[in-house]
């Protein structure tokens, strides 16, 4: 196993280098100046080459990535001049943020998912096949910043159960932080749901078909028992795109984070857009690539445990 | 008789009929009239055929046949396996019980336990994420109260019994990690965890290679004469049927067309399919090609109106196209009592035995 993780490790240090060199390169070479928020209406010349200079920008692009890299890798993420404020100050806080809300949308959007797609997998070409199929096929066609409107409507503004927006502290408690979560959970997990039921339906029946599973019948084991077999052969497609979906719903989340003014990653690299906050562009989309890669490695090793023949064989 | 609810000891009852002196003539299975029906498109596809067969404990009946003869959906059907969705009448009479008139529930106490199959290919077989020692010890513990100390021994006694080397070892393996023999041995183990008094086999030396194929031939034989099982072996191989098998039942297109002993069925085959089969083997010291049975397997979805093997038999007739014939004895039944059985028309008089030895 130690052996697995190693490799696995050492596949991930390249991806995250190419990673950041992607990142860097977008930004600095993508046509726009960044200067020009920063500099008063009737700058000179060489007031813009003074702040260009203060920034390093007027170095090679080479040296500039290596720089930028190594303040990277010493956690100096840069400073944000439009916020006045160190971006990692900035990360920090969007960065919970964001996993709390994607963390809890990935919590129930894939045992929701999971469980729809074993009793369908299980019933397969009954009515609560066809049920759970189609509502998966609804999940997947709505956009989630209709349904996340659709909920304020109702949730919101008519029935006034559950708050609008904002983040709730847990130390106020536990009641109003989860009323703050519900909706964007809701909301952000739906396409999660629809993803995950289909794929583990589809590899609940495929492994259905697998002969050991006449075995394990003939063998006389109840059909729980046959079932807890089919499940664990049948998780790992599941656990690949899991991966995938929280990634999703790290970086994806924008859409969400703006209806719900979810204090997290995706608003804040939203604004940062707008303001051509280059720092913080960069910085954001570097954490939620890096956490990307991270949880796939997770995944990975994860799978690993599943199935043995991953792990004996590396 | 016993009943069948609850946890069951890890030996057969004694109520058993295979121990009981009174009770040895009667079969320890018996096959009436067994349909199986699955729903198609165009309606009703019958893959076996009014079967009926007697197999006494210690006995091994060969069911003969090519693919899609029926042979792997009659196991199915006697095992319970068979999808909801298929019709199935006639009667299979297990120690006494009809297996097809139980509850759900009931066969699945007696699958593994007193009824175990071995399928055709261990690379499949196995669930390739469960090491062999769970595979077995939960197999072990549904049809005992044993605890998991006791279930492991037995795992390491029953590996033993179908003589794996290393038994301690290969416990601990997972499926990827043995060869396809050794996979059938741990297949054959778990069929055996509860003495079975009835063994399905479904093709089980198919998958394997020649040499492998021969060794666990000899264990086949070796536990039917050790345990005192009935066995069914199911296989296309005539070489193999006749290696192993007592009886040969002959299938073709879900009915028997031919059931004798061994002898019979090589030495003087009546029918006209299982001549076709057995000309389609290499005999010692033969220098031509063997000749293959014209034409393709049947569609069962299409069959004549007549005898089943009437568009390939080269000797069919007109009548041979009007009804099914009917199984019946022939003239050369044996001293011994067997009856040789053959479903054909022109089994008495056309074709003369072949005898060959």
């Amino acid at each position: 196993m130690a052996i697995v993780i190693l490799r696995r490790a050492g596949m991930a240090i390249p991806t995250l280098l190419g990673v950041t060199l992607m990142i860097w390169m977008l930004l600095s070479i993508l046509p726009g100046d960044p200067l020009v928020g920063l500099l008063a209406p009737d700058a000179t010349q060489a007031d813009r080459d003074r702040l260009a200079h203060e920034m390093g920008l007027d170095r090679p692009l080479p040296v500039r990535y290596v720089a930028w890299l190594g303040e990277t890798l010493t956690g100096d993420l840069g400073f944000s001049p439009f916020r006045q404020r160190e971006v990692v100050e900035l990360i920090q806080n969007a960065w919970r943020n964001t996993a709390i809300l994607a963390g809890a949308s990935a919590v129930f959007g894939l045992t929701v998912g999971m469980l729809l797609g074993t009793l369908a997998g299980v019933h397969r070409g009954t009515p609560i096949d066809r049920v759970v199929t189609g509502s998966a096929i609804v999940g997947l066609s709505v956009p989630s910043f209709w349904i996340a409107i659709l909920l304020l409507i109702v949730f919101s503004a008519q029935l006034k159960w559950l708050p609008a927006g904002g983040i709730g502290q847990l130390s106020e408690g536990i009641v109003p932080f989860l009323k703050h979560l519900i909706m964007p959970v809701l909301a952000g997990s739906l396409t999660t749901i629809a993803i995950t039921a289909r794929v583990t339906r589809a590899s609940v029946v495929e492994t259905f078909q697998s002969e050991f599973v006449d075995l394990l019948r003939a063998k006389g084991l109840r059909e729980w028992q046959v079932l807890l077999h089919v499940g664990k052969n049948a998780i790992s497609p599941v656990l690949t795109t899991s991966g995938l979906q929280v990634g999703y719903l790290l970086g994806g989340s924008v859409l969400i984070e703006t209806i719900f003014s979810w204090p997290g990653l995706g608003q804040l690299v939203f604004n940062a857009i707008a303001q051509r906050d280059l720092a913080v562009v960069q910085a954001t989309t570097l954490v939620i690539a890096v956490t990307f890669v991270l949880l796939n490695l997770a995944v990975d090793l994860l799978q690993a445990t599943f199935d043995p023949r991953i792990k004996r064989t590396a | 008789m016993a009943v069948f609810a609850g946890r069951r000891p890890r030996t057969l009852p004694a109520e058993a009929p295979t121990l009981e002196a009174a009770e040895r003539d009667t079969p320890l299975l018996q096959v009436r009239d067994l349909v199986t029906q699955f729903p198609t498109r165009n309606g009703w596809l019958t893959a076996v055929n009014e079967v009926s067969y007697d197999l006494h404990a210690g006995k091994v009946l060969g069911i003969l046949g090519e693919s899609g003869s029926g042979k792997s959906a009659m196991l199915r059907t006697i095992l319970g396996l068979q999808p909801r969705s298929a019709r199935i009448s006639g009667e299979v009479v297990l120690n006494g019980r009809d297996l097809i008139s139980m509850s759900a529930r009931e066969r699945s106490e007696i699958r593994g336990s007193w009824v175990s199959m071995v399928f055709q290919d261990p690379m499949t077989a196995l669930d390739p994420v469960f090491t062999v020692e769970q595979q077995l010890v939960e197999t072990i513990r549904r049809h005992s109260e044993m605890s998991r100390s006791e279930a492991v021994e037995r795992a390491l006694e029953l590996l033993t019994l179908v003589q794996i080397p290393s038994p301690e070892t290969r416990l601990k393996a997972y499926p990827f990690e043995l060869s396809g023999g050794m996979r059938q041995r741990v297949v054959i183990a778990m069929a055996l965890v509860s003495n079975p008094s009835l063994l399905l086999a479904d093709e089980p030396t198919t998958a394997l290679d020649v040499t492998v194929q021969a060794r666990v031939l000899d264990l086949f034989r070796d536990l039917k004469d050790r345990l005192g099982m009935g066995v069914i072996f199911v296989t296309h191989d005539l070489s193999v049927a006749a290696e192993i098998a007592d009886e040969i039942a002959v299938m073709y297109a879900g009915r028997i067309v031919e059931k004798g002993t061994v002898a019979e069925i090589v030495r003087s085959p009546r029918h006209p399919y299982t001549r076709g089969l057995i000309e389609a083997n290499v005999r010692p010291g033969q220098s031509e090609r063997p000749e293959a049975i014209k034409g393709s397997p049947p569609n069962l979805a299409a069959l004549p109106p007549g005898c089943s093997f009437a568009p390939r038999c080269p000797v069919a007739e007109e009548r041979c196209w009007e009804r099914i014939p009917d199984l019946t004895a022939t003239a050369s039944t044996g001293a011994t009592g067997s009856t040789h059985l053959v479903r054909c028309v022109q089994a008495s008089s056309v074709l003369e035995p072949d005898r060959r030895n």
